[in-house]
């Protein structure tokens, strides 16, 4: 190359640069010939060792590149032909200006080189001088590299050069040299243009003002290189001509599609070569380059594409847009044709569209429309659509159809490179495998192809301390972890193998992370982002992992997947939260995190819905999970970290994961799908699921417990602000004061103070303070004061006070049973309304009588049965169910069905709270009146009394939830029931009243009942609990897992039973007692199943007589000692349970687990083995 | 791997509890507290064995409780990697099974059965059969810890049941 066409304009240079090898490059020849001296290389490779001084920085950073660059030139250049070397070297000019530092080194290199051929004794103080002085060695390799056979001059040289340096610097002083290098320096920074010189200073190629400007046109896209060269020809036509086109040079950029640049004067003379050239929109301006920004515009580089095989490509037009494609032959790919294999949209409807789309113009396969899908290429499918004759085999497996090919399936298919996107192609795992085949073929994903998805894999999802696997290259299958990353290359430290501990540079691409089964990863990229899990499989670049959040395995491309520690806690952190985090949505709600999906959070709020928030939507609760504390339905306390179970609805279980105001309770179980584990719950319908001794101290104390009001069940009262709304409604009323005095209405809703009152005369809604209300009867129609109606109905009784009754306990000292028991008829009698009763059945008002077991929903404070029921009040034909005996569901505590046999009147007796552990139990008041299936206690109470007492009005089917459960109240009116078995059972076997065996025959059980309280302290348990004929859950359903004393038929036997009786046979075995520090089994079990004689009581353990061994005695605390039951006919027994405890019997013979007794004094008692005990010695 | 572990813990107790019986009261609550529990660290605290020392209480002031802390020998049992476990099925799906093994969940991913092995589902209970083994709930088998994850309380681990002498382990 001259160096006139070199200098002349920059952007000639520049010009050709833009056009793909092999296009048209009309102005080749001003640019032949000029080659770099390749001889050069190893003196450059000696000035890269021996660099010293200013240099040595610069040329470390851009050693390894140059060296790449040379030698990969070196080896194409061995390649090919003659042009392409030309190529070559003008892609290294580009290079050389891209990194003007390294040019100006080798400008640097090629002046020295040219000293050579010069008199350079003759520029002793040269600006070369500095150079030599640092490169002494280099220089000398370099000419004895050189020209070898001119060894001897050389040295002669280097020898006199020496001496020269030695000597002058000896003779200057400091000053001198320094200010001879400043000198030097100036004049470097300064260089002159030296038209002779080879090189030009970048700086100086620089466009001017001077210099001619540059245009841009539009142009169409695609078009640009036809574009350039019509005007190419068309100013070379014109050039000699009258009026030649003043344009010095048109060129356009591949990274700049739909536009060309036209370098010249005046812009007249763009419009003018561009004048007729097709595809040009001259109309859209000739607008001018502003000259700094003109070598940022030639500098703009199209990132190089290569191609290869196997690379997954994206089409870019017709109906596969989009679609993945890899690329098969690449061959071609000089001419800008690359052929790609991809999975065939064929329209495979019928063949009369397609005729008709042949007949409108179009091809076949050009549907415009709707997309067909893309499905694998079957010759009977097409050959069906289409016909026989539209498809040719080819051998060995392939078919033309419609111009193309296919096989496999697959078309192959040649197409233009601009139809393909080759970057941002990003394969999904999805698209891979469905492009590899169907679902039935995943097994065989060709791993290779997965890993070619991959190929764009660079440095950016490496990290040091990776661990990673060499996959191709000479390294393949080296194993090694991450040293250094740089963007192309990283340093991995083998491991294993010859090179072990070795530092080795291997390219980015073709290495790929590596993990272990088992190991803790995360998934950094993708749809499952953030996930992490285990590591159950990896298949080439696949890895499959069990996430830890849910039950679920994901696979991930191992580029997308990082080891994550494994003390991590496995949850996918967001910022600030956490999974199961407890959040704040507003003031009033909370929710736990479920889920962190990239940015979002999935929370659980405490109402059981579902809602996304983002991190900045929501805060975090301040951590509590230490101090958090709910009582569960029985009233004992759970904490964060407690397994808990429902005690209705679905039953689910699981971890308490957070508590809410001690009311909401978030729990988690794994297992469960939905919210991916989290549920929310009432404490108050949970229970453990492993009887666990109360862990907090402050519960075992007497002294405290003492003072909890009710037992512990509501350590924290709901707040009782203002009437309770859901009470009221549906209440009848009518108004005392105002325009609307005098009228009738129902209540609809309660705004504040106010209430929606519904008028019964013309249906009308008004908003009716609620002072103007007052409570009517509609039996009587008397009218009463709104809130203290109940209370009045049912005398002094009241358990209910306005707005209190949520804490009302029945076994709270509050209630007053005597007062109760003589005023209860009157309470159920006429004189109570029925709006007011109506709506809450109580069928367990009957429970009272089982002593003290009366569901109090209130007491739980929060959701109550009776709300819904006062809800669905007006609607729930109480009566009907009463009298029909629709049968109930109740929810007992949660033992199975304890069906007790023989009492009174009744024939079964599904008994309730029988193991207090949740069952379901048939309400024993279906039967209620009928009186087949009686339920003995009840049925027999009701059956006493329904007559005198409920009557068959409406009020009778209307228990109130208030008053009837008190079971002093209900125990009262049953002085004459009969044989009432309920009476006497100790609800908690305490060492209260209770626990001395009532004999049924007590005048006034009920009375006996309701002078204890007995919830005190004992936590309320309502064995007969919450169980709603309407089977709406209560929150008392839970009962107590421990008293069941009630059911005379089960396990009714209180722990500490052994208190009562002496002389007894005992069985030693695990602990009963509920709620017990004490451990499980006494000794460690090592006494279990051992049968004693129970000697004497020492405080609350027993002496024991080993039966077998008299000699041996121990003292057993009583919760350890079971009864001894009969085992045949005769023996003495002491019945421990139920009604007639304490008495003597002996047994007759046995049927089912009862034991008939002997007959006594025109008595016949049928007891189930569990109440009795042997007796030791008769 | 069981193991024998001398740990501390400490425990606050009620003033109410100040008497003649506060050691059994210790004694009681170190056994509550601490066995079944799991450190991360330590691993799964079966039982305790010795309580070495039960400490001195220090009263703390404002509450009135006091500090004891307790120093006790217990055994652990703390699952590594390459450890091989008996454990019993609880639980079979298309992905795997969970067995325990003792407290700890160990999963065994579909992936890490034997190949003849596979997944029935149609089986009632579902299970995974080969020629001459099925693993279904309560079977008992023999596994090989792969990787543990260890949380603060918790711990979960994967096994593998595909290499020699591992797998359902017969009755007879």
């Amino acid at each position: 190359m001259s160096e006139g066409s070199r200098s002349s304009s920059p952007v000639e240079e520049l010009e050709v640069k833009s056009d793909r090898s092999g296009s048209v490059e009309p102005d080749r020849p001003r640019l032949g010939g000029r080659k770099r001296p390749r001889a050069v290389d190893p003196d450059e490779e000696d000035e890269d060792q021996n660099g010293a001084g200013v240099k040595e920085d610069e040329e470390k950073e851009e050693g390894a590149a140059a060296e790449d660059a040379n030698n990969a030139d070196d080896d194409e250049d061995e390649d090919e032909d003659e042009e392409d070397e030309e190529d070559e070297d003008e892609d290294e000019d580009e290079e050389d200006e891209e990194e003007g530092g390294e040019r100006q080194r080798k400008r640097r290199r090629k002046h020295k080189k040219k000293y050579r051929f010069l008199d350079v004794e003759a520029e002793v103080d040269d600006e070369d001088e500095e150079e030599d002085e640092a490169d002494d060695f280099g220089d000398v390799a370099g000419f004895i590299d050189e020209v070898p056979d001119e060894a001897v001059s050389q040295d002669d040289y280097a020898h006199r050069r020496l001496d020269r340096a030695t000597g002058l610097n000896e003779t200057q002083d400091v000053e001198a040299i320094v200010r001879g290098l400043k000198q030097r320096h100036l004049k470097s920074a300064a260089a002159k243009y030296n038209p002779d010189s080879d090189q030009i200073p970048q700086r100086l190629l620089m466009p001017g003002v001077n210099d001619p400007s540059l245009w841009q046109v539009r142009v169409k896209p695609g078009r640009e290189q036809n574009v350039c060269v019509s005007i190419f020809r068309k100013v070379f036509a014109l050039q000699y001509s009258a009026n030649p086109i003043e344009v010095i040079s048109v060129f356009y950029r591949d990274s700049l599609p739909g536009m060309v640049f036209f370098e010249a004067r005046t812009s007249a003379s763009v419009s003018q070569a561009c004048q007729g050239i097709i595809d040009v929109f001259v109309s859209r301006g000739i607008s001018l380059v502003p000259i700094e920004e003109m070598a940022p515009l030639l500098k703009i580089k199209k990132k190089d594409v290569s191609l290869t095989n196997g690379m997954w490509v994206r089409m870019r037009r017709g109906k596969h847009t989009g679609d993945l494609a890899q690329v098969v032959d690449i061959e071609q790919i000089t001419n800008g044709v690359a052929g790609i294999k991809f999975v065939p949209r064929i329209d495979l409807t019928p063949r009369e569209k397609k005729k008709d789309r042949l007949a409108n113009g179009k091809g076949a396969m050009t549907g415009a429309g709707s997309k067909p899908p893309a499905r694998l290429f079957s010759y009977d499918d097409v050959k069906k659509v289409y016909g026989r004759g539209s498809v040719r085999p080819i051998p060995p497996k392939g078919y033309i159809f419609d111009g193309d090919e296919y096989i496999d399936g697959y078309c192959f298919k040649d197409v233009k490179l601009n139809l393909l996107l080759t970057e941002e192609v990003k394969p999904t795992l999805d698209e891979v495998s469905r492009f590899q085949g169907e679902e039935g073929s995943t097994a065989n994903i060709d791993l290779q192809a997965i890993a070619d998805a991959n190929k764009n894999l660079n440095a950016s999802g490496l990290f040091p301390g990776d661990k990673v696997e060499v996959y191709e290259g000479e390294q393949t299958g080296l194993y090694g972890t991450i040293e250094t990353v740089t963007p192309e290359v990283i340093a991995i430290r083998a491991e294993g193998g010859d090179i072990h501990g070795q530092i080795v540079d291997v390219p980015a691409r073709s290495v790929r992370k590596r993990f272990d089964i088992g190991e803790h990863v995360k998934i950094l990229a993708g749809k499952n982002a953030d996930v992490s899990g285990m590591v159950v499989e990896v298949k080439g670049d696949v890895v499959t992992l069990m996430s830890d959040q849910g039950e679920q395995e994901i696979k991930a491309f191992s580029k997308d997947v990082r080891k994550a520690a494994d003390t991590a806690g496995g949850t996918a952190r967001e910022g600030l939260y956490d999974v199961h985090d407890m959040v704040m949505l507003d003031s009033a709600t909370v929710g736990v995190i479920t889920k962190i999906e990239g940015a979002l959070l999935r929370i659980l709020d405490q109402n059981g819905t579902v809602r996304t928030a983002s991190p900045q939507q929501v805060t975090l609760r301040r951590e509590n999970r230490d101090f958090a504390v709910a009582p569960d339905s029985q009233g004992n306390n759970m904490r964060v970290g407690d397994v808990m179970k429902e005690v209705d609805g679905d039953y689910r279980q699981g971890e308490v994961l957070n508590i809410f105001r001690s009311l909401f309770v978030f729990l988690f179980n794994r297992e469960l799908t939905e919210n991916h584990g989290v549920f929310v719950a009432r404490g108050s319908s949970l229970i453990p699921v492993t009887p666990k001794a109360a862990n907090d101290l402050a519960k075992m104390n007497p002294a405290l417990n003492a003072q909890l009001p009710f037992g512990g069940a509501s350590l924290m009262p709901p707040p009782a602000a203002g009437p309770n709304r859901s009470r009221l409604i549906n209440t009848l009323v009518v108004i005392v004061k105002g325009t609307s005095k005098g009228l009738m209405g129902v209540i609809k809703d309660v705004v504040g103070d106010s209430a929606r009152v519904e008028l019964a005369t013309n249906n009308k809604t008004l908003l009716i303070s609620m002072a103007s209300l007052k409570r009517k009867d509609p039996k009587t129609g008397l009218s009463y004061p709104l809130e203290a109606a109940g209370g009045g109905s049912y005398g002094g009784a009241v358990p209910q006070r306005p707005g209190g009754g949520y804490d009302i306990n029945p076994y709270g000292g509050a209630v007053n049973p005597a007062a109760n028991g003589g005023q209860t008829p009157g309470g159920f009698g006429g004189r109570t309304p029925a709006a007011r009763f109506g709506q809450t059945p109580n069928p367990y008002a009957s429970g009272g009588f089982g002593g003290g077991k009366t569901p109090n929903p209130y007491a739980a404070g929060g959701r109550t049965p009776a709300n819904g029921a006062w809800g669905a009040g007006g609607k729930t034909p109480a009566a009907g169910a009463w009298g029909a005996g629709g049968k109930t569901p109740g929810w007992a505590g949660g033992g199975g069905k304890t069906p007790a046999h023989g009492f009174g009147d009744g024939g079964k007796t599904p008994g309730w709270a029988g193991a207090g552990g949740g069952g379901k139990t048939p309400n024993p008041y279906g039967a209620g009146m009928a009186g087949g299936r009686t339920p003995a206690p009840a049925g027999s109470m009701y059956g006493e009394s329904s007559s005198s007492r409920f009557g068959n009005g409406p009020p009778m089917s209307a228990p109130t939830p208030y008053g009837g459960p008190t079971p002093g109240m209900m125990g009262a009116p049953t002085p004459a029931a009969p044989s009432n078995p309920y009476s006497a059972p100790t609800p908690y076997g305490a060492p209260t009243p209770y626990s001395a065996p009532t004999p049924f025959a007590a005048p006034t059980p009920g009375a006996a009942l309701s002078a204890p309280t007995p919830g005190v302290g004992l936590g309320g348990p309502t064995p007969f609990g919450a169980p709603t004929p309407y089977g709406a859950p209560t929150p008392y359903a839970g009962a107590s897992a421990a008293s069941g004393p009630a059911a005379p038929g089960s396990e009714a036997v209180p722990w500490d039973w052994a208190l009562d009786f002496r002389n007894v046979i005992v069985e030693i075995g695990p602990s009963v007692k509920p709620s017990t520090r004490s451990p499980l089994h006494f000794q460690r079990g090592a006494l279990d199943g051992q049968v004693f004689g129970y000697d004497d009581i020492i405080g609350e353990s027993m002496r024991c007589v080993s039966i077998s061994d008299p000699s041996t005695s121990e003292v057993v605390p009583a919760e350890y000692l079971r009864p001894a039951r009969p085992t045949q006919p005769g023996q003495v027994v002491v019945i421990i349970a139920g009604d007639a405890k304490g008495q003597q019997r002996t047994t007759s013979y046995e049927n089912d687990g009862q034991w008939m007794m002997e007959a006594e004094a025109g008595d016949m008692l049928v007891l189930p083995g569990e109440s009795l005990c042997r007796i030791w010695k008769a | 791997m069981f193991f024998l572990r001398e740990l501390s813990h400490t425990i606050l107790l009620h003033p109410s509890y100040f008497g003649a019986q506060l050691e059994d009261y210790l004694r009681q609550k170190l056994y509550e507290d601490v066995e079944g529990t799991c450190s991360g660290r330590h691993g799964y605290i079966i039982s305790v064995i010795q309580i070495t020392d039960i400490g001195e209480g220090v009263i703390v002031p404002g509450t009135g409780q006091a500090r004891f802390k307790c120093r006790y020998t217990a055994v652990v049992m703390k699952p590594f990697k390459g450890e091989t476990v008996d454990g019993k099925v609880v639980n079979v799906n298309k992905m795997g099974f969970f067995a325990m093994v003792g407290p700890l969940q160990v999963f065994v991913s579909s992936h890490l059965v034997h190949a003849d092995m596979r997944f029935d589902p149609n089986a009632s209970p579902a299970c995974y059969r080969s020629k001459d083994e099925i693993i279904q709930k309560d079977t008992k088998v023999r596994m090989q810890l792969v990787g543990c994850r260890v949380e603060a309380n918790d711990m979960f681990a994967i096994g593998t049941i595909k290499k020699d002498f591992l797998g359902q382990i017969r009755e007879d």
